[in-house]
């Protein structure tokens, strides 16, 4: 009961931060015309889609929260739960370069624009947080290798403790 | 020490160092977006500025054009000014680069020397401002180009 719990916490936790805000926020941009104004301009400006990134956000943070579901609700030492670490990492990595990259993850955290302004000028900019994306991605990495040796910890503790029992049976 | 005591110890590690660099790039952010904001917006009037003069024989410029910045942010920034005068052709004529590094809560003037031959501004059509401000020891950074049509070799109409 205790890990079922936890795991619809998890849930409920990862699918309100992942889903339902970005959700909220595209139900509270689409209901006013200011911010969908705003949000066309930055859109034709800039070549940045707010809303398709919120859209992204939520698919990609609604598998991020099936992913802790199962989790939850399998043991450390299941491959089932092992493979849900770690498309969760992966997917909560994809989700930090889309925000770094104003929605394009092969940017790897480089935005890069020119604005269409009206004019005879056309102002560019550029915003590099490459060391961002880099230090996410090996964090990543790491918590991947960690979950693999969680993983293999787990499998070798239940294996003594099978060993264990079928040894008290025995004797 | 047991292995999964260990394990926990590096699962809280990532954790935190996660949480660092999310903090990290929050103040970032606040630094760069406090600053260009502030330089741009509170001091009524435009922060660049050209003391000099122009010989009117010649149509030279001679002086020093000066960008005042101010870092209202929470970390150190690097700020560095290019300025390029290009041709109808986008050739670049001339160029003056500055930069400075300021600490928080102090503001900051970056003078660059600008010695324009006369033969020269005659041809120059676009003054192309550059600034980029780095922050976080120098590991985020954001630039804008800005260029500005001009008729300062009397090639406008």
């Amino acid at each position: 009961m205790g890990s079922l719990l936890k795991a619809v916490l998890s849930f409920v936790l990862h699918a309100l931060l992942l889903v339902v805000l970005p959700w909220a926020l595209i139900y509270l941009a689409q209901g006013s015309p200011q911010i969908m104004g705003m949000l066309n301009q930055v859109k034709s400006s800039a070549s940045i889609d707010l809303l398709s990134m919120a859209t992204t956000t939520m698919i990609l943070g609604f598998l991020v929260s099936l992913a802790a579901l199962v989790k939850g609700l399998t043991d450390r030492w299941s491959t089932i739960n092992l493979f849900c670490e770690v498309a969760s990492t992966l997917l909560q990595l994809g989700i930090v370069l889309l925000v770094l990259g104003a929605g394009d993850i092969g940017s790897f955290g480089v935005i890069s624009r020119t604005l269409q302004a009206p004019g005879p000028s056309q102002p560019s900019f550029t915003l590099d947080m490459r060391f961002v994306a880099l230090a996410f991605t090996v964090l990543a990495g790491l918590n991947v290798v960690l979950v693999f040796a969680r993983f293999y910890q787990a499998r070798s503790e239940r294996k003594k403790s099978i060993g264990g029992i079928i040894q008290g049976l025995l004797h | 020490m047991k292995t999964s005591t260990i394990l926990q110890m590096i699962g809280f590690l990532l954790v935190v160092a996660e949480v660092a660099v999310v903090v990290g790039v929050g103040l970032a952010y606040y630094t760069v977006i406090q600053s260009v904001a502030s330089t741009l917006g509170s001091q009524g009037g435009s922060p660049l500025a050209f003391n000099g003069n122009v010989d009117p024989g010649t149509g030279a410029f001679n002086g020093t054009l000066s960008i005042t910045l101010t870092n209202t942010g929470m970390l150190d920034m690097a700020v560095s000014v290019d300025v390029k005068m290009l041709s109808e052709q986008g050739a670049q004529l001339y160029g003056t680069s500055g930069q400075r590094r300021l600490s928080p809560g102090s503001p900051g003037v970056i003078e660059m020397p600008v010695d324009l031959p006369g033969s020269i501004g005659q041809q120059v059509r676009t003054v192309l401002l550059g600034l980029k401000i780095t922050t976080l020891f120098d590991l985020i950074s954001f630039s804008v180009d800005v260029p500005f049509p001009t008729d300062i070799g009397g090639g406008g109409e």
